[in-house]
């Protein structure tokens, strides 16, 4: 890989975890560089806060790699290379809030590399922990999991309590 | 019967004899007439012609008075002979009659009597080969009655034996349907158990459980995959 791709890349996806927040991200990167080249002034109307500071750090910092010339070509390969990446899917019990979003996605990096996606799904059936999809495999890692697992035991409790 | 043909024989023989005795004397009368008028041709003389001629039929009207008297005699024993052989005939037609009447009545008493016998004899067989049929329809209804016994035997046992296979395969089958419902309702009453269950700890834990504590739970789950090589 191009190193400047590389780096671009690896300054994208730093505070990018979800591959559906890692492409809305880079459609809002593409207008932002888009506008900062060709236009005079950018469109801030349609940023929101949030993603405001993200992209101005990253613009200052891709803008000496980027110019007129590449800005298609690169962001067209930094596109390819997001929908190439495997995500992980998370399936949890509940609404997860954006910095824990986050929280995640670095603990996440942590354990399995810094080129890592994942993909949030919510499934209150779970009741607690997660179930996880990987390369199209499912596995269940959930209370509900362990309940069934445990289903014979826990329905021989049931019994002899009944039977008390 | 042989009296009678020996009868006829007779008559027929006497009359034979009759009628030949008529003949020789005719041919002896033709014979001494033949002589007479050689002996009256052969004469050379009138007179003595006429004195052999009157001679001759002197001698022939003797010859003939004789033949006359002869046939009358024998007419006379011939119709004496004929009664005689009529009566001869009569009393052995009558001894003949009687006999064959005597005959026949003994041919009927024998006939009677062999028809008697043959009677006995056929009703005797009559009744042995009746016996015998008897005995035989006897046997063969025994036989026959044995065989219906084993055979309703046979049907007997082996209905028994297929409404007892049928009936075992109805209980059965009505225990496997029972069992089968039995399992199912306890399966629906474990379902109902396992789902009370996580309705409960999923309204408990969701009370309960803080954020943390559940991102300490996905955390947990991620290691347990990671350990697992599920994620490699």
């Amino acid at each position: 890989m191009n190193p400047d791709l590389q780096t671009i890349t690896d300054l994208f996806l730093k505070d990018s975890f979800t591959r559906t927040e890692a492409l809305r991200r880079l459609r809002l990167f593409r207008q932002f560089l888009t506008d900062k080249i060709f236009a005079s002034k950018p469109k801030s109307e349609l940023i929101s806060q949030e993603d405001g500071p993200w992209l101005e750090s990253l613009a200052s910092d891709a803008l000496r790699l980027i110019n007129k010339d590449n800005l298609n070509q690169y962001l067209d390969a930094l596109e390819q290379t997001i929908v190439d990446i495997k995500p992980l899917v998370i399936f949890l019990p509940f609404e997860l809030p954006l910095g824990e979003l986050h929280a995640l996605g670095s603990k996440i990096r942590s354990m399995l590399g810094p080129k890592f996606l994942i993909d949030i799904k919510l499934d209150p059936s779970l009741i607690a922990g997660c179930a996880l999809v990987w390369g199209g495999v499912y596995k269940d890692f959930s209370i509900k999991a362990k309940i069934e697992g445990q289903r014979s035991e826990i329905l021989d409790i049931f019994k002899t309590l009944s039977k008390r | 019967m042989p009296n009678l043909e020996i009868l006829l024989f007779a008559i027929a023989a006497g009359l034979s004899i009759i009628f030949l005795v008529l003949f020789i004397l005719e041919q002896y009368k033709n014979s001494q007439l033949k002589k007479t008028i050689e002996d009256l041709t052969s004469l050379e003389k009138p007179e003595k012609g006429l004195e052999a001629l009157s001679v001759a039929i002197k001698r022939s009207q003797e010859i003939i008075s004789e033949a006359e008297t002869e046939s009358i005699k024998i007419v006379s024993d011939n119709r004496h002979q004929t009664q005689n052989l009529t009566k001869d005939y009569i009393e052995e037609l009558q001894n003949a009659s009687l006999d064959i009447k005597n005959q026949l009545a003994q041919e009927l008493r024998l006939s009677v009597d062999e028809f008697k016998n043959y009677l006995n004899e056929l009703k005797s067989l009559t009744n042995e080969s009746q016996e015998r049929l008897q005995n035989q329809l006897k046997g063969q209804v025994n036989t026959l009655l044995a065989n219906f016994e084993q055979n309703l035997t046979d049907f007997t046992q082996k209905t028994e034996k297929q409404t007892t296979s049928s009936v075992e395969l109805e209980l059965k089958s009505a225990r496997s349907l029972v069992e089968s419902y039995k399992q199912q309702q306890l399966s629906l009453v474990d379902e109902n158990i396992i789902a009370l269950l996580e309705k409960t700890l999923s309204l408990v834990l969701a009370k309960k459980l803080s954020l943390k504590d559940q991102l300490d739970l996905v955390y947990e789950a991620l290691e347990k995959a990671i350990a697992d090589k599920f994620i490699v």
